[in-house]
């Protein structure tokens, strides 16, 4: 049976919650198995990711015996979200979904994915980085399946950075000097801030060491979320930038937008810093760029032991009342671990996601037309940047919302608000929300 | 009717003449099951149910404990929901915009369509029907299109308006952190103005003539009569447009939704309707969302209240003056 249209969902839902909403949360597993037709139906995928129509097809292929029936969705923050939320409600939720790594505490909360570390086999699991199981996996339980890391990198202009007699900065003191010197000697952006980009600040506060959101098992009647938006990390991240932003040393302009995107074609600003997907999105967005650009890392704080933070990065989790699990998890691996499936996904040229499982490095690396970069090893590049991946950042139970808050300040920044405030405002915004979950919850 | 003198008979029809007061007692019982009926059911349908249901949510809502991985359930959960709204900033700070929005927008909607019923009533206006229309042509526009056509004149470097200020050295954002709340009023004044003025000025239309030329034999001139005579006599429509348009405004949503598409200044919970639907839609707490909504319930049937009340007092009170 095809996965069903969108809007029938709601009206499932609705139907349920006439019936009593008491009951709608247990009745789901049957309708689940009732409309998705049982164990022996084929498997139901949606995901909102580039290049993943390829990948079934070349599954499919494979395996016609455990066929896969595969929906494009929107993207989570654009409804994709909603949408499975609203999915599993009503029990017609597919078996396996793709979700970026920050919405995974909240589907797990709201009882969404599956419990999967008995699923997973050792030899699977020694695939896969430990740090992209780390950021999947809450109280000792895996609930998701990494398929990228994201670290963050400095995609530059090494002839704008020159023309101003500048080297790469590789400390983010250096890095404010030199915004300074290529401002006033190019008038150039060294870099760009976004309000609209929560999750570059969160990037940048990971790398220090920061904490949002953290976990105290021990604590209160089966634990604790500890809520910090201000830790020391984070102060100093904010400092630096809104140094830079008050001096007009970087550019304060919405990721995405056409202006923020001519600045890059019309040579104004110098760098884009980004998970390391965003190298083939930058050869999309700016062709013009090509042979200009190059990837470098991102500066590190001087004192501190090199760390970097992620910016994206997706996994893939089966959803609790799947009467197909087993199937879904062999799926899963061969997606997260197989050649076949890193060149499907990435023969288009439209994503250059730096895998989970370090196997897939060669074959991704080939699919990426590396000619924008000068003909760079950009994944052998990411290869060493992903050896320093901070370990420990956890997402919080409503992510989305937590940034959507964040972002309302950082939209304030021209009117005079501080990166504090708005992250102050942003953690007083989550708190109710948690609480009125019924979670324990403190402040850092 | 009735040869016993019952003074009754609502149900319209010849009624059957009985002897006795029963008949047409049990007749008007079924006038009033008829005449009632349809609102009995639609009220019991489309808004008794789903307020129950939302009271119920808000008070039965999916309960963690701690960390709350996996151990979800629906529980009762007290007031819980109710104090983690009211401890909200966010949705605090959307009630405090909205009665911004609302201070901004009932004195000069009401004050403008007044103004126009008044001089349409005095007949300074030529062509009043064409006039009328022309006024109330913006309310048949759905408040979507209506802010979808704003939005567009809003937007910078996109609207005609922005650019031709610009020409003339103006550099205007109307959907900069000063202009947002002016420019959503401006919204809804283009689109409630007509409909209001057409309200007032029927209402202008029942103030009996002999009242006027009474108030013209004793030397009122057109002024006087406006602001002494005629705008007391349909006091209590004013406040009965009054109550509607701030519960209007309460809800306010479509509008800043769609502006939200344009200035991040507009964030997700802008205002409380918002807040609700991103409590349920975007947050998935449904309890949250049910409570949210219960509140502004409560504040929208408080206002009605309050409003309603004054309205009785004044309209009394101008009833001793005039005696």
């Amino acid at each position: 049976m095809p996965p069903p249209p969108t809007r029938a969902p709601l009206t499932r839902r609705h139907v349920l919650a006439g019936a009593g909403a008491a009951a709608a949360v247990g009745a789901t597993g049957a309708c689940g198995a009732a409309t998705t037709g049982g164990a022996d139906g084929p498997l139901t995928f949606w995901s909102s990711l580039r290049g993943t129509e390829n990948v079934v097809a070349a599954w499919n292929e494979a395996r016609p015996d455990a066929p896969v029936q595969f929906s494009t969705v929107p993207s989570g923050g654009a409804g994709g979200n909603a949408k499975l939320s609203n999915a599993a409600r009503a029990g017609n939720a597919p078996d396996v979904t793709s979700m970026e790594y920050a919405d995974l505490p909240g589907f797990t909360l709201d009882g969404v994915t599956t419990d999967l570390t008995d699923l997973i086999s050792p030899s699977f699991r020694d695939a896969i980085l430990p740090q992209a199981w780390d950021t999947a996996t809450f109280s000792g339980r895996t609930y998701a399946v990494p398929l990228d890391v994201e670290p963050m990198v400095f995609l530059h202009r090494p002839d704008l950075l020159a023309r101003a007699g500048l080297d790469v900065p590789t400390t983010w003191e250096e890095f404010a000097e030199a915004s300074a010197t290529l401002k006033s000697r190019t008038g150039v952006d060294l870099a760009s801030f976004f309000p609209n980009g929560w999750p570059w600040l969160a990037g940048y506060a990971q790398q220090l060491g920061a904490r949002w959101f953290q976990t105290d098992p021990d604590a209160g009647d089966g634990g604790e979320w500890v809520v910090d938006l201000l830790d020391e990390p984070t102060q100093r991240v904010a400092t630096l930038w809104q140094g830079l932003v008050d001096e007009r040393n970087v550019q304060l302009v919405p990721q995405g937008s056409q202006e923020w995107l001519a600045s890059l074609a019309n040579d104004s600003t110098a760098s884009f810093i980004v998970g390391a997907w965003g190298a083939a999105n930058l050869i999309t967005a700016v062709p013009g760029g090509a042979g200009k650009w190059r990837a470098a890392p991102l500066p590190q704080w001087a004192g501190q032991t090199p760390s970097l933070g992620v910016q994206g990065g997706s996994v893939h989790v089966i959803t609790a009342d799947s009467p197909r699990k087993e199937r879904a998890m062999e799926f899963l691996e061969w997606m997260s671990t197989s050649p076949d499936s890193a060149v499907a996904r990435l023969s288009s040229g439209t994503s250059a996601m730096f895998p989970a499982a370090p196997s897939l490095i060669g074959p991704a690396a080939d699919q990426l037309d590396t000619s924008y970069y000068s003909g760079q090893d950009y994944y052998g590049f990411v290869s060493g940047q992903s050896e320093l991946l901070d370990v420990g950042w956890l997402w919080g139970p409503r992510m989305q919302a937590t940034g959507a808050s964040l972002q309302d300040g950082l939209a304030r920044l021209e009117y005079g608000t501080t990166i504090e405030e708005a992250l102050a405002a942003a953690e007083e915004a989550t708190l109710p929300d948690l609480r009125s979950l019924g979670l324990g919850v403190r402040r850092g | 009717m009735s040869t016993t003198g019952t003074t009754s008979t609502t149900s319209g029809g010849p009624a059957v003449v009985h002897d006795s007061v029963r008949p047409s007692r049990r007749s008007q019982r079924i006038a009033v099951a008829a005449l009632l009926g349809p609102f009995s059911l639609l009220l019991v349908a489309v808004f008794l149910v789903p307020v129950s249901y939302a009271a119920y949510l808000s008070f039965f809502s999916r309960t963690h404990t701690g960390l709350g991985f996996g151990n979800g359930e629906t529980t009762f959960a007290g007031l819980r929901n109710y104090a983690a709204v009211l401890a909200d900033p966010s949705f605090l700070q959307g009630v405090g915009i909205t009665l911004l929005y609302v201070a901004f927008f009932i004195p000069v909607v009401v004050v403008l369509a007044l103004a126009l019923a008044l001089l349409m009533d005095s007949g300074l206006v030529h062509l009043r029907q064409v006039s009328q229309t022309i006024l109330f042509v913006p309310h048949a526009v759905p408040g979507v299109i209506a802010a979808v056509i704003w939005l567009y004149l809003y937007t910078p470097g996109l609207s005609p308006v922005t650019a031709a200020l610009e020409r003339l050295d103006l550099q205007i954002n109307f959907l900069g952190l000063e202009l947002l709340v002016p420019s959503l009023v401006n919204i809804a004044l283009w689109s409630g103005l007509g409909y209001t003025t057409v309200i007032f000025f029927a209402a202008l239309r029942a103030v009996p003539g002999e009242l006027l030329e009474a108030a013209a034999i004793d030397g009122a001139g057109p002024v006087r009569t406006a602001l002494r005579v005629k705008l007391p006599l349909i006091r209590s429509t004013v406040v009965t447009v009054v109550m509607f348009t701030v519960i209007g405004a309460l809800q306010l949503f479509t509008e800043p939704l769609l502006l939200g598409e344009v200035t991040p200044l507009i964030g997700s919970r802008f205002t409380p309707n918002m807040y609700i639907f991103d409590a349920a839609f975007t947050r998935n707490n449904y309890g949250l969302a049910s409570a949210a909504s219960i509140l502004l319930l409560i504040v929208c049937c408080a206002l009605s209240y309050l409003v309603s009340r004054g309205a009785s007092r004044g309209s009394r009170r101008a009833g001793e003056d005039q005696a």
